[in-house]
């Protein structure tokens, strides 16, 4: 076989497979149909390229060096446009899109219409079989060739600059890797005009191009495909490497016996293959290791971490919700201080005389003074990070506490609260940690009853049970329950599973990570909490916490 | 003889405030919750205005007005919010507030608008 049918067949393989590849696997964009597009008109190029010089019927030879170049006509033009998507430029150069679109697909018609005067003839040359022979419609060729793939160049030499860190990675592969694909696909031309270059050799750099894509997609993302799906992309181009070694040795080590033994026997293929079998799966899987090693192992590092900084990221913004929540009931809180002061201070003037009036003053512009303050110190405590600091706890008061922060909110919503219980229960825990479970319940309450209704907390200890009464450990089995009753719409059945997963949310604002911080810190302190719902009549938060 | 206003608020500095501000011109009764409110408007039948604050625990403004409406139809009243609401302010005068006042208030304000209705 010519060393250029070789050439031409890998580049088939190759592209046609990955061409195949990203046509089906999500998610579509114009993107990936642009290259999907554009290699698989380069893999048609191949295709005709590979069928042209092995035949040796001269009419099937025309007909696919014909399809091989007229094919080839539109391969720079997608490549134009899928480099103007990456370069994010597509609006910008809309226009200039526009003239090439109009250039190409003119010439790309008249050539056709005109396809005897494109390729008139093919012949051997050089010792290449059945190469082009250019007419005159093939001249402009070159040109328009040259010229879409210059701008492509021309225009990410421009804009490079500009470009996010993430998309000049992207942008360096695919410059590499076409670049040397260009150029090496364009060799072809000078024999099609009977200059002597063989372009034997240099088609088989057009292949790298689709590995330099491959490592853009997989390593920076270039289309966004998730990692199993790149994972996938590098298997299946390993595999098509592997398979086409294999069939190349094969060939090979045939030519090589038939020469030994003087006759084409199956046996000595046949015990070849069978060989090359047992080592092809082993080897799969220790380059499937080696690529998982060291290419995806940062990738799955970098999941890992963006997820956790996500997490973090929402968790914030749920915090800070919540804080925002308090903040707008605690601008009410210090409105009404205010109110006092300013009065006050208005009438000053007229009253100095007035000792009654000015010992009226002074005592409710510090209290009022002392209750503003007090409302900011609260919203601060609740705001500031604080690492976890377990200590004996009054949870009735925290509770009471939490329950005051919300005052303005239940007072704005209708929302009669009743809180039931023994004053001084004692527990456990971090004192921010539990506000915050107990401030996210709170709000979830608030939120399930728009119009109105009654919240009811209850505080209880509670004996477990008898099992451990031969350990002496101080408070063996005693446990707090604490209950949050809400009478708002309810929790429907199929959701009552997912309601404390993270990111699980009715609201169009939230976060979904309230119950699931809530369960979190929980379940920190040794404790448990579900639910239990009728909808339309309401919900109850259990929490039991050991003592 | 001056006028008799209720206050009702169960925020002292309100109440201190209102007094500052109408007790040189008004005779004043006032009281923290709107249970008491209602007591005395029972108690003082020569009340001719009430100011009343919506947000109070209990009994809130809204329900010493409709008392005033079905008891004591002469009584004008005026509610005192700290929330600029749509719906306070048309559900107050539905139920027969004849103004409202929000807070922060000015004195003018309050001046102004008890004068309004009073005289």
């Amino acid at each position: 076989m010519p060393i250029i049918s070789i050439a031409c067949l890998i580049n088939f393989i190759l592209n046609f497979s990955a061409s195949l590849f990203f046509a089906i696997v999500k998610p579509h964009s114009k993107l990936k149909t642009l290259w999907v597009l554009y290699t698989f008109l380069v893999s048609i190029w191949a295709l005709g390229f590979f069928i042209s010089t092995v035949t040796s019927n001269y009419d099937i030879a025309l007909l696919w060096c014909r399809i091989q170049n007229h094919s080839a006509t539109l391969i720079p033009l997608f490549f134009l446009h899928f480099i103007i998507i990456v370069l994010r430029k597509e609006h910008y150069h809309k226009k200039l899109l526009q003239y090439f679109y109009i250039l190409n697909i003119s010439y790309f018609f008249f050539s056709l219409l005109n396809y005897k005067d494109f390729v008139v003839n093919v012949e051997d040359k050089i010792g290449v079989p059945n190469y082009t022979e250019a007419g005159w419609m093939y001249y402009p060729f070159p040109f328009i060739f040259i010229t879409t793939v210059l701008l492509a160049f021309i225009l990410i030499q421009r804009h490079f600059p500009s470009l996010p860190k993430k998309i000049k990675d992207q942008i360096n592969l695919i410059k590499i890797g076409v670049g040397i694909g260009f150029s090496s696909g364009a060799s072809s031309f000078f024999l099609s005009f009977d200059i002597p270059i063989d372009p034997s050799y240099p088609l088989f750099l057009t292949s790298i191009y689709t590995f330099t894509f491959s490592y853009a997609v997989i390593k920076h993302q270039l289309l966004d495909i998730k990692i199993f799906i790149q994972k996938s992309i590098l298997y299946t181009l390993l595999i098509s490497i592997l398979t086409i070694f294999y069939i190349l040795l094969i060939y090979i080590a045939e030519n090589i016996f038939q020469n030994l033994i003087g006759y084409r026997s199956i046996f000595p293929s046949l015990i070849f293959a069978t060989l090359i079998a047992f080592i092809f799966i082993p080897l799969r899987h220790f380059l499937q290791n080696i690529i998982d090693k060291f290419i995806f192992k940062e990738s799955y590092i970098n999941i890992a971490n963006s997820y956790t900084q996500f997490k973090h990221q929402a968790a914030e913004k749920e915090k800070f919700k919540a804080v925002a929540t308090l903040a707008s009931g605690m601008a009410h809180e210090v409105k009404n201080p205010l109110t006092a002061i300013k009065t006050f201070a208005e009438y000053l003037p007229q009253k100095l005389d007035d000792k009654e009036f000015l010992l009226k003053f002074s005592e409710l512009v510090n209290k009022e003074v002392a209750r503003i303050d007090q409302t900011i110190k609260d919203l601060l405590e609740f705001a500031k990070p604080s690492p976890p600091d377990f200590r004996q706890v009054n949870i009735s008061k925290l509770i009471q506490e939490t329950l005051d922060l919300l005052n303005s909110q239940f007072v704005e919503q209708h929302i009669e609260v009743n809180f039931q219980g023994d004053k001084h229960v004692y527990i456990q825990a971090d004192t921010n940690q539990i506000k915050q479970a107990l401030l996210n319940l709170s709000l979830n309450a608030i939120d399930a009853m728009p119009h109105g209704g009654m919240l009811t907390v209850k505080v209880a200890e509670h004996n477990k049970g008898h099992k451990s009464a031969f350990i002496p450990i101080i408070h063996p089995n005693a446990e707090v329950i604490i209950s949050i009753t809400d009478t708002g719409k309810g929790i429907p059945e199929k959701k009552m599973k997912k309601i404390f997963d993270p990111f699980y949310t009715n609201k169009d604002d939230g976060t979904g990570l309230g119950l699931s911080i809530t369960k979190g810190i929980i379940e920190e302190h040794g404790g448990k909490i579900k639910v239990a719902s009728t909808p339309g009549e309401g919900s109850t938060f259990t929490i039991r916490l050991n003592k | 003889m001056s006028k008799k206003i209720l206050i009702c608020d169960d925020e002292e500095g309100v109440r201190e405030s209102l007094k500052l501000i109408l007790g040189d011109d008004y005779e004043l009764i006032a009281v923290d919750s709107g249970q008491q409110a209602i007591e005395t408007l029972k108690n003082h039948q020569d009340i001719a205005l009430a100011l009343l604050d919506i947000k109070m625990p209990k009994v809130n403004g809204l329900d010493v007005l409709k008392v005033i409406q079905e008891t004591r139809p002469d009584v004008k009243s005026i509610i005192i919010t700290g929330y600029k609401s749509v719906e306070t302010a048309s559900e107050a005068s539905q139920l027969g507030a004849a103004d409202y006042i929000t807070k922060p208030f000015e004195s003018k304000e309050i001046l102004e608008k008890v004068r309004k209705h009073l005289d």
